[in-house]
């Protein structure tokens, strides 16, 4: 390549990139802004995506108080934290067995774990919705944490037991020449090996089921048990044309999630590309 | 490890508790979906009745089911349209690994993150009628309603983005290949088709007094208050999460790609669109079956940011199945009916699951 013709590529390559940026960008911008406005200059303003005259901090302090942003946020991390560890847990079980053993009815089993992520979730309201009330944890974070655990263990297991797969087998053999039991060589070797992959895997799953926003329409009634996207969208009904107030709670929903990519974004990303799919 | 007649029990120790777990609230539940879509059940009831095919014959004649259809449809086209084209373009771009490039990523991704419902609110002030960005960009370039825009919007579509699409293909099959095929023949008489129905509804719409009168009518810019644009609005915010998501999906096939295989096509002389169309579009094949049909799948079950937004309406016009479903059974109590939505909702799904499921069968083969 010629050097002019490298130094047009870089060029290229930096315009193109700053601009899609940019434009991909806005959204955030509109948002931050909008949830730094007081309500006088919102109202006032006939550009709702300028940045504000005057820095307004009330916003977030009123959406988490008054707005009880506070309630649905605890809430959330009450869900989402046993969801996370009891997916992990329970999909590095079926993981192993599907991966260590050879069995006739393996394959199957991983098709229904794999198939039955990619289902419709409307599929399963109704039925999960009576099986909650029939069992007695209707409308109880138990009952959220319940479901997303058995759900999330499809897309777990798939996950998992890739990894698995590439663990030499050798290491497993000289494992039991030394005469370790199957539940050994799962705690003492599969369990210890798949620590990369299962961090990879809990910080997808605790995005996603911080997200998550029909399970916890469906299954929790009450205002005090609500987490925090289905909290935001009852805010909005109550504050229709505050919506200083609104971006604010919604910049707080973000928050977390944001904060989980940033911090752990080479893990994300590998976790999204190993499994190739969501939830 | 291959098991003992002895030991057959112990691969299942293991899979009990999870297996279980599962079976209870993901299998279990989509067996008496298909049993509750043949009986009439407010989900009160203790008994619910039998009717056997009667809501699948009610369904078929409401107009709403296909309404959410036709939308669903064009969640589907859109989502294949848009995300998998431009996610493959800004792989490509930040595959170039410059200096800086891991920032530019990091900022694009920062949507994924994101749940439905903030999209949602975020873009609903986007698209606030009259203070919105959306608004005052629009407004930029002249148009004064939303009428104006359709109708430029239409014209643009009839007269060159399907032309384009079809002279593109056409290239491709006819100059570049030279190698007619019945399949590739039944695809360039379709997109011909395509091209004079986009026509000829073109001028149908253009010189009917009556809708140009209905499009003069139309008042500001009410985009998600506008039965023609509400969906294509509600599509274009989702789309904002979903193409960051596909790119990563190509970047990670694009990491399969050895380049000693793009290197040597560049000794070869190869041309960047020949590198492009001969060396690295073959080599992502199974990165873009992937991205299709999990595009696919996600935009057969939008709903968050239907139901956030909008509820399905104004009057029903952006309604999708899952959220006609989830109106059905949690706010009108017609559980069965509901449940003959979300069967038909899987039974078009299924087709993909299939084909994602034949996919990774097939990697599963190349691994062992």
């Amino acid at each position: 390549m010629t050097k002019k013709r490298k130094a047009l590529t870089i060029g290229f390559f930096y315009i193109t990139a700053t601009l899609i940026v940019v434009i991909w960008l806005i959204p955030f911008f509109i948002a931050t802004f909008t949830a730094m406005k007081s309500m006088d200059e919102l109202m006032s303003s006939r550009y709702w995506w300028m940045p504000p005259q005057k820095t307004v901090w009330e916003n977030f302090s009123s959406a988490w108080h008054t707005g009880n942003m506070k309630t649905y946020f605890w809430n959330t991390f009450v869900v989402t934290v046993p969801s996370v560890l009891g997916a992990l847990l329970f999909s590095t079980l079926s993981a192993f067995a599907l991966s260590f053993y050879s069995f006739r009815l393996s394959k199957v089993i991983l098709f229904v774990f794999i198939g039955g992520m990619l289902i419709p979730f409307q599929m399963l309201l109704i039925p999960v919705f009576k099986f909650s009330q029939t069992i007695g944890v209707y409308n109880t974070h138990l009952g959220l944490i319940l479901f997303h655990i058995a759900f999330q263990l499809g897309f777990c297991t798939f996950f998992l037991r890739n990894f698995m797969k590439s663990i030499p087998v050798s290491l497993y053999e000289s494992a039991r020449i030394d005469g370790a039991k199957d539940f050994t060589v799962y705690r003492k070797i599969a369990l210890p090996l798949s620590v990369p992959a299962v961090a990879a895997l809990g910080i997808l799953e605790f995005t996603w089921i911080w997200n998550d926003y029909l399970w916890s329409l469906i299954l929790l009634q009450s205002d005090r048990l609500k987490t925090i996207t289905v909290g935001l969208v009852s805010l909005q009904g109550q504050y229709v044309s505050s919506w200083n107030l609104i971006a604010a709670a919604s910049l707080i929903t973000a928050a977390v999630p944001l904060a989980v990519f940033l911090i752990f974004q080479r893990y994300f990303i590998e976790g999204l590309t190993v499994g190739a799919v969501k939830g | 490890m291959t098991l003992s007649k002895k030991h057959w029990w112990k691969p299942w120790a293991f899979l009990a508790l999870p297996l279980t777990m599962y079976v209870l609230w993901v299998i279990w539940p989509i067996i008496q979906t298909f049993g509750t879509s043949f009986t009439k059940w407010d989900g009160m009831d203790a008994h619910p009745i039998w009717i056997g095919f009667d809501n699948f014959t009610l369904l078929f004649r409401d107009a709403t089911f296909w309404t959410s259809i036709r939308n669903n449809l064009y969640w589907m086209i859109f989502f294949l349209g848009i995300p998998v084209p431009c996610g493959l373009f800004i792989a490509l771009l930040f595959d170039m690994k410059l200096p800086g490039g891991k920032v530019y990523k990091t900022l694009f991704y920062l949507s994924m993150t994101l749940s439905f419902v903030v999209i949602g609110q975020i873009w609903s002030w986007i698209y606030q009628p009259q203070y919105g960005a959306l608004t005052s960009f629009v407004r930029l370039f002249g148009f004064n309603n939303l009428g104006e825009l359709q109708q430029w919007a239409f014209s643009a579509f009839c007269f060159v983005l399907i032309p384009l699409l079809a002279g593109l293909f056409c290239s491709k099959v006819f100059f570049l290949r030279r190698q007619a095929s019945a399949f590739k023949t039944l695809w360039v008489t379709l997109l011909f088709v395509a091209v004079w129905i986009a026509a000829a509804q073109w001028l149908k719409v253009y010189w009917n007094p009556q809708l140009t009168i209905s499009r003069i009518a139309k008042r500001g810019f009410p985009w998600i208050n506008d039965p023609d644009f509400v969906t294509f609005s509600l599509i274009f915010a989702a789309i904002w999460r979903q193409i960051p998501y596909v790119m990563v999906l190509f970047l990670a096939g694009l990491k399969n790609v050895p380049p000693e295989l793009v290197e040597a096509a560049v000794v070869d002389g190869a041309s960047w669109g020949q590198r492009f169309w001969y060396v690295l579009l073959p080599m992502l094949k199974p990165a873009t079956i992937v991205a299709m049909t999990i595009s696919i799948i996600d935009s057969l079950r939008a709903f968050d940011i239907v139901y956030s937004m909008t509820r399905g309406g104004p009057f029903n016009s952006s309604n999708v199945l899952a959220n006609f479903m989830y109106i059905e059974s949690f706010h009108n109590y017609r559980m069965g009916y509901g449940s003959a939505i979300a069967v038909i909702q899987f039974v078009i799904t299924f087709g993909f699951i299939t084909v994602y499921l034949n996919n990774v069968l097939r990697t599963e083969a190349n691994a062992s």
